[in-house]
């Protein structure tokens, strides 16, 4: 009937529900890239001491199903060293395949982003049907670490997410007036 | 940011709704006793059927439903409890999950309840109870809508449910 999803994160936005829709839909891929680089970002102290670039970013839309979007972190750009001597290991599914988030700590993960309306605005939830405490690797990093990786990663994404959805709106300064 | 205690989540079924996401979530929190009159109206749609399926409903199943908290993955949490390897009817904690769908809403039923999860080894088969499952959401979906979408006021059935326990 259904694959079990879990619930990552949520996060509040101060807009109306229907405007949050809107732009999702319209900007699905550059509100999820540019969430993501931030969240890259703000996870550098937790990245300290690991290689990597931010993760390749797909964005599909739904209409059929409870996500309006669905965010995906690929590490499709793994290998396995020798290049071509064990063919096998070109799958992405092969166990021997060297996964890029092993190099990275940065959870290889589909993010299907649940918009709700609430009662001051609209709420973000972040499903997906890789567990929280599933294994990142087995070499580079250790468990309790890659945990806390795949966490807050997800964590800061939302958190930009919204920022983008409903920036902080600055007052606008008084000028100096000489008396 | 509110973090979330991992738990695994099924999402069954899916009613659409004419009326968009704010305004059916407005019309579910003014009146939850629509969760419970849907409950009893799906009951009652069921019975004969579970009954022809040898599970007659001499016991009706506890409702409670209650607006969830920010950190919950629906906005109305709903309960159903009961002997339902008896009565066939699913004993289960669920959401209701209030989300948009084209320039309309829909409510999708979630649960941490496993849809292959059987209802009971004494009398009710696995295959059957899954069965049993997806008929008595569908209903109680099904109702729920009729009731949000219905001029009329919805009567509260918590007393009816709660009377014949």
């Amino acid at each position: 009937m259904t694959d079990a999803l879990h619930l990552h994160a949520v996060q509040h936005v101060d807009r109306p529900v229907d405007e949050v829709v809107d732009r999702l839909r319209r900007d699905a891929h550059t509100l999820a890239d540019d969430a993501t680089r931030a969240a890259f970002a703000a996870t550098g102290d937790a990245r300290a001491g690991l290689p990597g670039t931010p993760p390749r970013v797909d964005t599909r839309h739904h209409d059929d199903g409870m996500a309006v979007i669905s965010v995906s972190w690929n590490d499709d750009a793994g290998h396995w060293p020798p290049p071509g001597r064990f063919p096998f290991a070109t799958d992405p599914t092969s166990p021997w395949w060297h996964r890029e988030e092993e190099q990275t700590g940065w959870p290889s993960i589909t993010l299907q982003i649940v918009v709700t309306p609430s009662a001051t605005g609209t709420r973000l939830a972040v499903l997906s049907t890789r567990a929280p405490g599933v294994d990142v690797s087995t070499n580079r990093i250790d468990r309790h670490r890659r945990d806390r990786l795949a966490r807050t990663a997800v964590e800061q994404f939302l958190v930009a997410l919204a920022d983008l959805l409903a920036p902080v709106e600055t007052p606008a300064e008084t000028p100096a007036v000489a008396v | 940011m509110t973090t979330v205690t991992p738990g695994p989540l099924f999402a069954y079924h899916a009613v659409p709704l004419p009326l968009g996401p704010a305004e059916t979530l407005a019309r579910l929190l003014a009146a939850p006793a629509a969760v419970t009159t849907a409950t009893a109206d799906a009951i009652g749609r069921c019975a004969p059927r579970f009954a022809d399926w040898g599970l007659p409903m001499h016991v009706l199943p506890g409702v409670e439903a209650a607006v969830a908290e920010g950190g919950e993955p629906g906005q109305v949490r709903l309960r159903w409890s009961g002997p339902d390897d008896v009565t066939g009817w699913p004993s289960m904690t669920a959401w209701l999950v209030v989300g948009p769908r084209g320039e309309g809403s829909r409510i999708t039923f979630v649960s941490t309840r496993a849809p292959s999860m059987g209802l009971g080894a004494a009398s009710v088969h696995r295959s059957h109870a899954r069965r049993l499952l997806a008929v008595a959401i569908q209903s109680f979906l099904q109702a729920l809508a009729a009731n949000l979408l219905a001029e009329a006021p919805v009567v509260d059935a918590r007393e009816l449910l709660g009377a014949t326990r």
